[in-house]
């Protein structure tokens, strides 16, 4: 009974205070603390050149950003008079700078609330600047990415988003208000709109984490106001500017190239067309693209036949070398549009080898495995075809089994003998890829190779070159775009 | 639907697993050659009967050495020496004393027989008391050749007694009993191939000879 009492007298006080602060402005008098409506019962505090919002439910108040300590006590008290009997429930912080959270501890009843990074950044930002973040309290109440605040018959919705101003940046979305409060917020009112002073892939962030909120007006600390179809266009345009410079970088354009064959060509000039060549500079250079294939190739592998390494001596019959089928896998990385890295794996058919001379006759089968690493210059270009050169440093298993046959000889020489030799060279491998990649990133490969094995030919195997052709496919696996 | 900048990774889970393993195989795998043919066991085809020593007649009271060796059906030499049953036709005379060693008992012919699996060999002994031989007799000698394709110079020398000897090597006619073992010309033999061979020297109707073998080349 006493519960319902409170409660009534609240909202009843809750309905008077609004009708006032609705029917004029009201300015703290000790301070220039100004607090206005905006929409329903969401309020805008404006203290000296800093802005913030707070919200009056029949539940409690929340408050974003008490400012100052000063600024905090000064609307501490105006809320006491306004809205006697409700209390401040929530004190949200954007972030951990001292200028937007020193007054939290004046709200000493109230749950603090906070992106989870917020500790760890107050705690850097208080070793450097002990005396400025003395008033700021860590909070107790985090989130990761998102939090909803469920109060009264609203809620307000908590978002953690990319920001160059701090890396624990919240912006705050009141739902039943459809306004959106955010601190520090890349230049989206500016028009044309400029990358200046943040980071492309943190604008890019921002804002797609705000429109898809959808929000029909967004109000800055700095008091300035934006409207969502506003946003939204400005998203439009840079999804638009994004996708077009990430298509030409794929294909290995350089910026010049780029810039002149922009992706806005095809559509009417728009609010921020004007700026769209440093959008671009800014979007091509904050780019960062990791991709990786999967290859599969049929290949041809050839080693000079009879060659004088194998036949030297005083061989009446000397066959060896020539051409084996085989085939070969490999993984590519790509970072960005100009170097990659290939782990490739090349298995072949066996070579035969035989030969004879007075007494001896010998035929051995050889199994060459061979494992490379190597470095691509470019990557695969969709839509476009591409020649990559290739280097690097290979390794090559050879596995020999065969038999040996010494006639006219004591034994142990004479007889027959199994030969079983396992011999491992590193070797350098140059070569080529050309590849003909479609628009969805799928190559047709043909891979060109040359390798010289090091240090001295073992026995049974034909030479010390070898050149590898082939064709296949690749696959793209993985494709990981980024904005720094 | 809204494509992140920050998250834009097309790769399933499941194609990232597979992209790992097959890396994983690529880095690690390296097939072996297969060759089809296993050599069958090789068996005795032929046995051989060769002198440990060159000898003419042996003499008593003396031991000799032989060896056996046998040609495998992979063309390979094999000295079965231990393996082989040695044994003499008349033990009064030439007594074996085991592998392939012999001693000479008393004056006689006797000789040599070894066996191996079915393969038999026999070389015919004449065992002589050296201080009982009658002059004038020839005599042959020399270091005969130990491989294949040498040659060494053997002289034929007429003893007219214990103190008096001539040598008559260009005089002498030789033969070879096997010319496809060694062969001889002017005291100078030959190699052929291994095996056991006797060359023979004959002049003023007086006859020497000595018994050598070529044995089967280590390498």
């Amino acid at each position: 009974m006493r519960t319902t009492v409170i409660g009534l007298s609240a909202v009843l006080a809750l309905g008077a205070a609004a009708q006032s602060l609705h029917a004029q402005e009201s300015t703290s008098g000790a301070r220039n603390q100004e607090i206005t409506p905006l929409r329903g019962n969401l309020y805008q505090v404006r203290d000296g050149r800093e802005h913030t919002v707070f919200l009056v439910t029949r539940d409690g108040i929340v408050v974003v950003d008490p400012l100052s300590r000063p600024a905090a006590m000064a609307l501490k008290e105006e809320l006491e008079s306004r809205f006697p009997g409700v209390p401040v429930r929530y004190v949200v912080l954007t972030h951990h700078h001292a200028d937007r959270t020193a007054g939290a501890g004046v709200f000493d009843a109230a749950q603090r609330v906070a992106n989870r990074a917020f500790n760890e950044q107050l705690a850097r930002s208080r070793r450097a600047n002990e005396a400025e973040y003395r008033f700021v309290r860590e909070v107790r109440d985090s989130f990761d990415t998102r939090r909803t605040i469920r109060i009264g018959d609203t809620s307000v919705q908590l978002v953690h988003v990319r920001s160059t101003h701090a890396t624990d940046m919240t912006v705050v979305y009141f739902a039943d208000e459809r306004t959106l409060f955010a601190v520090a917020p890349p230049p989206v009112n500016a028009t044309p709109f400029t990358f200046d002073g943040v980071r492309a892939g943190d604008a890019y962030a921002w804002i797609d984490t705000v429109v898809e909120l959808q929000p029909e007006r967004l109000m800055f600390d700095d008091g300035t106001t934006m409207e969502g179809a506003a946003l939204q266009q400005l998203a439009e345009y840079l999804r638009t500017i994004r996708n077009g410079v990430l298509a030409a970088y794929e294909r290995g354009s350089s910026l010049t190239e780029t810039q002149a064959t922009s992706p806005l060509a095809a559509q009417p000039a728009g609010p921020h067309s004007s700026a769209s060549a440093t959008h671009i500079a800014a979007v091509y250079r904050s780019l960062r693209l990791v991709r990786v294939e999967l290859s599969a190739r049929a290949i041809t592998n050839y080693t000079s036949r009879n060659s004088s390494d194998a036949c030297e001596g005083t061989w009446s019959i000397c066959s060896a070398g020539g051409t084996v089928s085989g085939g070969t896998g490999s993984i590519a990385v790509t970072l960005g549009n100009r170097f990659g890295a290939l782990a490739e794996s090349t298995y072949s058919q066996q070579y035969w080898s035989s030969r004879a001379r007075t007494g001896f006759q010998e035929e051995t089968a050889l199994r060459l495995s061979r494992t490379a690493l190597l470095f691509r210059y470019g990557g695969p270009r969709p839509g476009r075809f591409s020649y990559l050169p290739v280097v690097g440093l290979s390794r090559t298993d050879g596995d020999v089994r065969g038999l040996s046959h010494v006639t006219g000889v004591l034994t142990p020489i004479g007889g027959y003998h199994l030969i079983t030799d396992r011999t491992t060279r590193t070797g350098l491998t140059v070569g080529v890829d050309l590849l003909a990649t479609t628009g969805g990133g799928f190559s047709i490969s043909v891979p060109i190779r040359l390798t010289r094995i090091n240090g001295k030919r073992p026995e049974h195997w034909p030479a010390m070159f070898d050149v590898q052709a082939g064709i296949g496919i690749s696959v793209p696996v993985m494709r990981h775009v980024s904005m720094r | 639907m809204k494509e992140r900048p920050d998250d834009c990774c097309v790769a399933a889970g499941a194609r990232n697993r597979l992209a790992v393993l097959l890396c994983a195989a690529i880095l690690t795998v390296a097939c072996d050659a297969s060759y089809p043919t296993t050599p069958s066991p090789a068996v005795p085809v032929a046995l051989q009967l060769h002198f440990g020593q060159p000898l003419g007649e042996a003499s008593v009271f003396t031991s000799y050495s032989f060896v056996a060796y046998v040609l495998r059906s992979d063309g390979a030499w094999h000295n079965a020496t231990i393996d082989a049953t040695w044994s003499s036709p008349d033990p009064s005379v030439f007594r074996s004393l085991g592998t392939g060693v012999f001693r000479a008992e008393r004056p006689g012919t006797a000789g040599v027989r070894v066996e191996l699996q079915g393969l038999e060999a026999f070389v015919a002994i004449v065992v002589i008391e050296p201080a009982r031989q009658p002059f004038p007799r020839l005599a042959a000698r020399g270091v005969p050749p130990r491989t294949v394709g040498a040659t060494t110079q053997t002289t034929a020398a007429l003893l007219q007694s214990a103190a008096v000897s001539s040598d008559v090597t260009a005089q002498a006619a030789w033969t070879s009993s096997d010319p496809s073992v060694a062969t001889v010309e002017g005291g100078r033999v030959t190699a052929r191939r291994p095996g056991t061979v006797r060359i023979s020297a004959m002049y003023d109707g007086l006859w020497g000879y000595y018994v050598f073998s070529i044995p089967p080349p280590e390498r």
